[in-house]
């Protein structure tokens, strides 16, 4: 049978482990606001029961916390972030192009846009040519209009060309977080392949799991579990980030005026390859949409150039002579709307009459007029492929606008369910609070009866305190 | 409110709702769109208010089925471990 002892022990251990339950339930309403804390919660655990004599006695229990942790909605969650921080990352970048090129949501006409209204003055400048070729006021506006197109041209590539820049910085600062966080996970790693490599190691854990979506906000992981409850990062690509207490640098080198991304073991160029967080979203961007937009506008400017440069050149201009060149452009299509300008400043220089027509003819100007409704660029007129253009950009930022919400809604979704898991919930940890207390309080009056027996039982049943 | 804001209403408020795995909102939504469709009333006007947040819901139920799938499978993976150990 149990002696007064194994009373006052089995007593004791109660006290013991409930405290260990409050200590729990007090832990975890002080980091109810602590970002990536998963509460715990207290397993009781009864002592393995002794058998003596045939009888079997009870021998106390003990207390442990574990964590609230759901590995593979964790993984989901950081998988999610990963989608979401891509997109956020490239609807931030087109909406940046957006500004560029002065659409809205209420703008919805490519000619109430700066370069559609550079583009139609100038077609319209050529029309009042066409209807007053000597007038040296009219020739001096078709200057000031393809002035104010090439500007327009000059601009918007600019501004394409800084937005392609500021990208570059984004890059080659999300790097230097990514290195950050990998060392910090690497260095948690060690500590708790030491700490605690059979079992969760709680709060290290939690520190981890928090640098582990840090980093998947900036960049598409993979991640592997290894023995000793060590965890490997990879890009989605397979260079290795992490690998167990070791970090692998991430740099950056510039190729050709873009910031390139190096990573892994051997230091391997993973640009082309690298989706997913910050750095998958600014690098679709710089090295997917931009360069489409950036084409499309050189298409549209070396067009307009070539086709009135070779339209003035059939002509006749003010003087007599044979018309130049009045755009001046490179000589291929790339870089054409960052350099075009126009080649003169003689308003005479405009081939206004065509061969044979004398100098105060029209009929080249009516043919430069005319250009407005030829095809210059893909196939399409220049306000057409303007349109097409301009449509694509906004139908780009439209999905992206879309998909990115979407991919927020979901990530949502998925952090709800694992708080719902992980999450502290006062309300829980008030009915806990309340259930451990009653629970010490009975454990301590078991204290006080054992100490009261034994005091009884000192005293031959004449019952005095014991002090 | 015309029935394009409604509607545009509506579906935001769906995708609210399946973020925060708020069932009865659900229900209660589920109970507005049948009265919609009930009143017989033409769409319009105004069909761009709604067609993104119609994308933007089929994205997330899209994602909602592909995470659904891989927690299944992944859990009864897990199970499976647990036993087998």
């Amino acid at each position: 049978m149990g002696t007064i002892t194994s009373l006052l022990d089995i007593a004791q251990q109660a006290l013991i482990a409930d405290q260990e339950a409050l200590n729990v339930t007090s832990n975890n309403v002080a980091n109810q606001n602590t970002a990536g804390y998963t509460r715990e919660v207290v397993n009781f655990q009864s002592v393995d029961a002794v058998t003596l004599s045939g009888s079997t006695f009870g021998s106390g229990v003990t207390a442990s916390a574990t964590s609230q942790r759901d590995r593979v909605l964790e993984q989901q969650v950081q998988q999610q972030t990963q989608i979401q921080a891509q997109s956020g990352a490239l609807e931030s970048a087109l909406q940046q192009i957006q500004n560029i090129f002065g659409l809205s949501s209420t703008t919805n006409s490519a000619s109430s846009t700066a370069l559609g209204t550079a583009t139609n003055s100038f077609f319209s400048s050529l029309s009042a040519l066409a209807s007053n070729p000597s007038d040296a006021a009219t020739r001096q506006s078709v200057l000031a209009a393809a002035n104010t197109l090439a500007g327009a041209f000059n601009s918007a590539a600019n501004q394409l060309a800084q937005v392609s820049s500021s990208l570059n910085q984004q890059v080659a600062s999300d790097v230097g977080q990514v290195n950050s966080l990998t060392t910090t996970i690497a260095t948690l790693n060690a500590q708790i392949t030491s700490l605690s490599p059979n079992a969760d190691a709680g709060t290290l854990e939690d520190q981890r799991q928090l640098a582990i979506t840090q980093l998947s906000q900036l960049v598409g992981l993979d991640q592997i579990s290894t023995e000793n409850n060590g965890i490997t990062l990879t890009t989605n690509g397979g260079a290795v980030l992490v690998s167990g207490s070791q970090s692998f640098a991430v740099s950056t080198a510039q190729v050709a005026g873009t910031t390139h991304i190096l990573a892994g073991v051997d230091g391997q160029d993973v640009t082309s390859n690298l989706t997913g967080g910050d750095l998958g979203g600014v690098l679709q961007a710089r090295d997917q949409q931009l360069p489409t937009y950036q084409n499309a506008l050189d298409s549209l400017a070396y067009g307009i150039g070539t086709q009135v440069n070779q339209q003035n050149a059939l002509g006749v201009d003010a003087s007599g002579n044979p018309g130049a060149v009045l755009f001046s452009l490179p000589p291929t299509q790339s870089g054409a709307a960052a350099q075009i300008q126009v080649a003169t400043t003689n308003p005479n220089a405009v081939a206004a009459a065509a061969l044979r027509e004398g100098s105060a003819g029209n009929a080249n100007a009516t043919a430069l007029a005319d250009l407005s409704s030829a095809n210059v660029a893909g196939g399409q007129t220049a306000s057409g492929f303007l349109a097409s253009f301009l449509g694509q950009i906004g139908s780009d930022i439209s999905a992206a606008t879309t998909n990115n919400s979407a991919q927020q809604a979901t990530l949502t979704q998925l952090t709800t369910q694992r708080d719902s898991l992980s999450g502290v919930s006062l309300d829980e940890e008030a009915s806990n609070l309340t259930q451990y207390q009653r629970a010490y309080q009975a454990a301590a009056q078991v204290f006080n009866i054992a100490n009261s027996v034994i005091a009884s039982a000192l005293n031959l049943g004449v019952e005095t305190t014991v002090t | 409110m015309t029935i394009a804001q409604e509607l545009a209403d509506i579906l935001d408020e769906t995708v609210q709702a399946l973020s925060n795995l708020d069932s009865a909102k659900l229900d209660a939504l589920e109970q507005r769109i049948v009265v919609l469709a009930e009143s017989n009333q033409k769409y319009e006007s105004d069909i761009g208010l709604a067609l993104p947040k119609k994308r933007e819901l089929e994205i997330v139920l899209q994602n909602c089925q592909a995470n659904l799938d891989a927690l299944t499978r992944l859990h009864a993976r897990n199970m499976r471990n647990q036993w087998a150990q």
